[in-house]
């Protein structure tokens, strides 16, 4: 009890503050967008966001206390996590639910959540365990094989969202890879390579591997006006939203606003583009803030991976920060027209309970490496 | 893994914090740089104004009776700016409208956020376009309210209702001379629509309501248009004049009662109207009275105490010479009484008697009675016919006038002057409006009888009435213009209709009976015009054609109006089987 308590007092309070400012701001950000709505699923949403995050934050705080090391740094656990990550993955594939085109929710009684996030992370855990486990692996034979070995992990689950498909989710995790490799000291000239044939791959895909209205997303980001009425309706309803907002906004539960008035779909405006809805009511002060935040709870990430005890505390909390970096970025960025349209909610703001859950399981993790940390006042007494 | 990974994640953080930069920039243009220009993209989104159609007054008769309501319609309007598939709507939605679907998508196509699809559709369409629209999942398909005038009776009374064109503004009759009252202001509000095309109630924008048009009551009582109307229509079937007019009016106070001409139309097509069916003949068009023109100058020498109604007047025998031409009497006459010439309607006897009053003074009492000018019914296109000033008569004019030729009156003007005479000499201006009540039922305008001017005394009223009850007798021109059970004051008119190209066109004549009844408490007035009808050579009197007619309306009036029979019902066999007949053709 002692030592929990020393381990509470011990804790990254900035982690924590911006994690709980965050979710508490997507909680008010919900409400806005949705509070008007005549249908009482929608009207009631911010609710059942509270109760998710009630969920979250204990386990949040479990995670945290639990020293990473015991369950983390054995192979068990992330591979458990990885082959359930798989399987509710082809599960989904043959009784998953059909929303905009892509088989990417499964339903298990009430709950409905994204395999595919799940699987991100138990995939990007076991890629730390493994190339934590495979740091004497040098020379060029070597750095190949544990290329390879990573690819050999990676390439299940991200076939199985690909044919979903789940362009974003695909999307979302790859410099959170990258990231791994690179912390993991694989040679910067063999992530160029990768690089490189990725990059050459992108015309072949684009023109075989996209189904059309995920070209028509790409042709809409690269020119929103061109057809305003079709498929840039979202993307410039968006922008009018943001920018008609201004530097203060048009008030938190503004009426008549564009969100209010369901020129903003009213089935996203809560989940893929509460940044807009944020942007429109709060203004340039709203947005400013959360950009910052944002940043902060990034490099937050990034500093407890700097002091991280092991290397395998270190590629989790990269990969971990990264995943979030990456789901921010590329939410914002299609609200304001900079990413593609990929259906990526903002972490911590955006409806959505099993995500929200889950990232706050990653923060504990974050925090777990952070309180167990090399130097800190919890290891040290307990290793004396 | 020192100092080699510390230095690649202090890497890491510099790049990140690039990267969030971006979004910060990207901000600063959208929400401060380009802000108004978002603001009104978010405006213009799905603001707009919108009309809020005034209700044209209704036109009602003199017991409320609907002659000319609204019907609720929809117009149905597209907001194309929120439209993903033209094409796909137009598609969906041109069957019902009854429009082409290519022309339909061209208009959505334009993608303006207000777009008039069609105006005036009933509500049984607008309601299975919304099943459709709401079916398929379409938006920015809206329904606005407006009206549609309808006239339920159909043609009846229909050239004193009028009409009102495609810009809902009255194109004729009461429905263009009470414009200004009937219209209302149409309001508008700026509204703002949803994504799914609903209304949104509560924009707290700029916004003048509507303002209802007022209601107009006539004094028409439509009772008594429907008889005057059925009889015409008779009449018109039996005679087949070129053109048909009756009015009956209130000679008391110069309410119209009634009012009809022939050929006619219905108001609620008066695009399939032809310019000839939609003329009010009763204030538009005018003709030669004959000799119901007669008891101007018979009222005239009388008053001026010239005559008495017995002073005898040589017929001449039907042959009266006067400056180098003939003037005849169908009946060739000898000495006559002041009221026989009017009872026998010698055009000698009345001409004599005009000379008697000379030039100045005929003229003086012509206008007296109202003919060359309008009488002021609130009726649209009226003319004040034509009169010459005597110093531009010939010397003919003097016994042309008092028969009533080398004049035009319109048929309102005859029945007017008759109704003087059975309104004791007092002219009354027409009316027939008599109260316009503003949309709460407050009446914010009456109109009451008025009287123009003492045409001539009572004394003389009466003289003239009396005469006129004789012609509707076995001496007289017009027995068959006898109601059973009430004495008719009446006069005829058998005028010879004028050859465009000069002169008079033998066997076409305008055949007319003006008259009133109960003769000495008159409650209506009566005049009915037969332009030209086909009879036999020799028949087209306005005895024979007219007085028959006027006979039909004036008997299912007086039942109507349930008047007390004023006379003894004479046994006459002959008598009472032609009134037998007429109400059996009739009824």
């Amino acid at each position: 009890m002692n030592s929990l308590l020393r381990k509470l007092l011990a804790m990254n309070w900035v982690l924590v503050a911006l994690a709980f400012g965050l979710a508490i701001f997507g909680v008010l950000a919900i409400y806005s967008a949705t509070y008007m709505r005549a249908e009482a699923y929608l009207a009631e949403i911010w609710r059942r966001q509270i109760v998710w995050l009630v969920i979250g934050l204990v386990i949040f705080f479990s995670t945290a206390l639990i020293d990473y090391r015991g369950w983390l740094t054995n192979v068990s656990f992330p591979l458990i996590l990885y082959l359930g990550g798989l399987g509710f993955l082809a599960l989904t594939h043959f009784i998953g639910r059909t929303t905009y085109g892509a088989r990417s929710w499964l339903e298990i009684g009430p709950f409905s959540f994204q395999p595919a996030q799940l699987a991100i992370i138990a995939t990007l855990l076991l890629l730390a365990w493994l190339l934590t486990n495979t740091e004497m692996w040098v020379g060029f034979w070597l750095t190949v094989g544990r290329i390879l070995s990573c690819a050999a992990i990676i390439a299940p689950p991200w076939l199985l969202i690909l044919i979903q498909p789940d362009l974003g989710e695909c999307l979302v995790w790859i410099p959170a890879v990258f990231a791994l490799l690179y912390v993991a000291r694989i040679p910067k000239r063999y992530l160029l390579v990768i690089l490189i044939i990725g990059i050459a791959l992108i015309p072949v895909i684009a023109n075989f591997g996209l189904k059309s209205y995920q070209r028509e997303r790409l042709t809409t980001f690269l020119n929103p006006d061109l057809d305003p009425q079709g498929a840039g309706w979202t993307i410039n309803q968006s922008l009018i939203a943001i920018g008609s907002g201004g530097f203060y906004g048009k008030g938190f539960t503004a009426p008549n606003t564009q969100v209010q008035l369901g020129f903003l779909p009213e089935t996203i405006v809560h989940t893929d583009f509460i940044f807009a809805a944020i942007g429109e009511q709060l203004g340039f002060a709203g947005t400013l803030t959360l950009v910052a935040a944002f940043a902060a709870l990034v490099l937050t990430g990034l500093s407890i991976a700097a002091t991280a005890r092991d290397d395998m505390g270190r590629l989790v909390a990269v990969g971990i920060t990264t995943l979030l970096f990456t789901h921010a970025y590329m939410n914002m960025g299609m609200t304001i027209s900079i990413t593609p349209i990929t259906g990526v909610p903002l972490p911590l703001i955006s409806y959505g309970g099993s995500f929200l859950v889950l990232v706050l399981f990653g923060l504990g993790v974050l925090e777990s490496i952070w309180i167990h940390r090399k130097g800190s006042s919890v290891h040290s007494r307990r290793t004396h | 893994m020192k100092w080699n990974a510390q230095g690649r994640a202090v890497t890491a953080c510099f790049g990140l914090v690039g990267l969030f930069s971006v979004y910060s920039f990207r901000l600063v243009d959208l929400q401060i740089v380009k802000h108004e220009e978002y603001t009104t993209l978010a405006a213009e989104k799905h603001v707009h104004k919108k009309v809020i159609y005034a209700r044209r007054g209704i036109i009602r008769d003199a017991h409320n009776e609907p002659l000319a309501d609204n019907l609720p319609v929809k117009t149905v309007v597209a907001d194309a700016s929120h439209m993903r598939n033209p094409s796909a709507v137009a598609e969906a939605i041109a069957n019902q409208l009854e429009m082409d679907s290519s022309e339909l998508a061209e208009k959505l196509k334009t993608g303006k956020p207000y777009i008039v699809l069609k105006p005036e559709v009933s509500e049984e369409v607008a309601e299975r376009v919304n099943a459709t629209v709401q079916a398929a999942n379409i938006r920015g398909i809206y329904f606005e309210q407006s009206f549609v005038r309808a006239y339920p009776n159909g043609q009846m009374l229909s050239h004193v209702i009028g009409y009102i064109d495609h810009e809902h503004k009255g194109a004729m009759g009461i429905e263009r001379t009470m414009q200004d009252v009937l219209q209302g202001a149409d309001g508008f509000r700026y509204i703002e629509h949803d994504r799914t095309g609903k209304e949104l109630v509560p924009y707290r924008g700029l916004e003048k309501p509507a303002k209802d048009g007022c209601d107009v009551t006539l004094t028409i009582d439509l009772e008594l248009q429907n008889i005057i109307e059925s009889e015409l229509d008779a009449a018109v079937a039996e005679f087949k004049p070129k053109n048909a007019t009756a009015i009956m009016m209130r000679p008391q106070t110069g309410e119209i009662l009634a009012m009809a001409s022939r050929p006619t139309f219905d108001p609620n097509k008066p695009g399939a109207a032809a310019p000839d069916q939609t003329k009010n003949r009763s204030v538009v068009d005018m003709y030669e009275p004959g000799s119901t023109f007669k008891i101007v100058t018979t009222s005239a020498v009388l008053q001026e105490k010239l005559v008495t109604p017995d002073t005898t007047v040589f017929c001449e025998n039907g042959h009266f010479q006067y400056a180098g031409r003939t003037l005849r009497d169908a009946h060739p006459m000898g000495v006559l009484t002041v009221h026989q010439v009017l009872m026998k309607s010698s055009n000698i006897g009345v001409a004599k008697l005009a000379l008697q009053l000379g030039e100045n003074r005929l003229y003086e009492y012509v206008r007296r009675y109202g003919f060359g000018e309008k009488t002021g019914i609130s009726l649209s296109g009226e003319i004040p016919g034509l009169i010459n000033p005597p110093h531009r008569w010939s010397k003919l004019e003097i016994t042309r006038i008092p028969m009533g030729q080398s004049i035009a009156v319109t048929p309102l003007q005859i029945l007017r002057a008759m109704a003087c005479i059975a309104n004791d000499g007092k002219l009354m201006r027409p009316l027939i409006v008599s109260k316009v009540t503003d949309p709460s039922g407050r009446e914010i305008a009456t109109f009451t009888p008025e009287v123009v001017r003492q045409v001539v005394s009572v004394d003389t009223a009466r003289k003239i009435t009396s005469a006129l009850k004789d012609v509707v007798s076995k001496q007289g021109t017009a027995q068959k213009a006898e109601v059973k059970g009430f004495s008719v004051a009446g006069k005829t008119g058998t005028a010879q209709k004028i050859d465009p190209r000069g002169g008079y066109l033998s066997g076409h004549y305008v055949t007319s009976f003006v008259g009133f009844m109960p003769a000495d408490n008159a409650k209506f007035a009566l005049l009915v015009v037969l332009d030209d009808p086909s009879v036999v050579k020799g028949e087209a009197f306005g005895g024979t054609v007219a007085g028959p007619v006027f006979a039909r309306m004036a008997s299912r009036a007086a039942n109507y109006l349930d008047l007390q029979p004023t006379e003894e019902i004479p046994p006459t066999p002959g008598i009472q089987k032609k009134v037998a007949l007429s109400e059996a053709s009739t009824d």
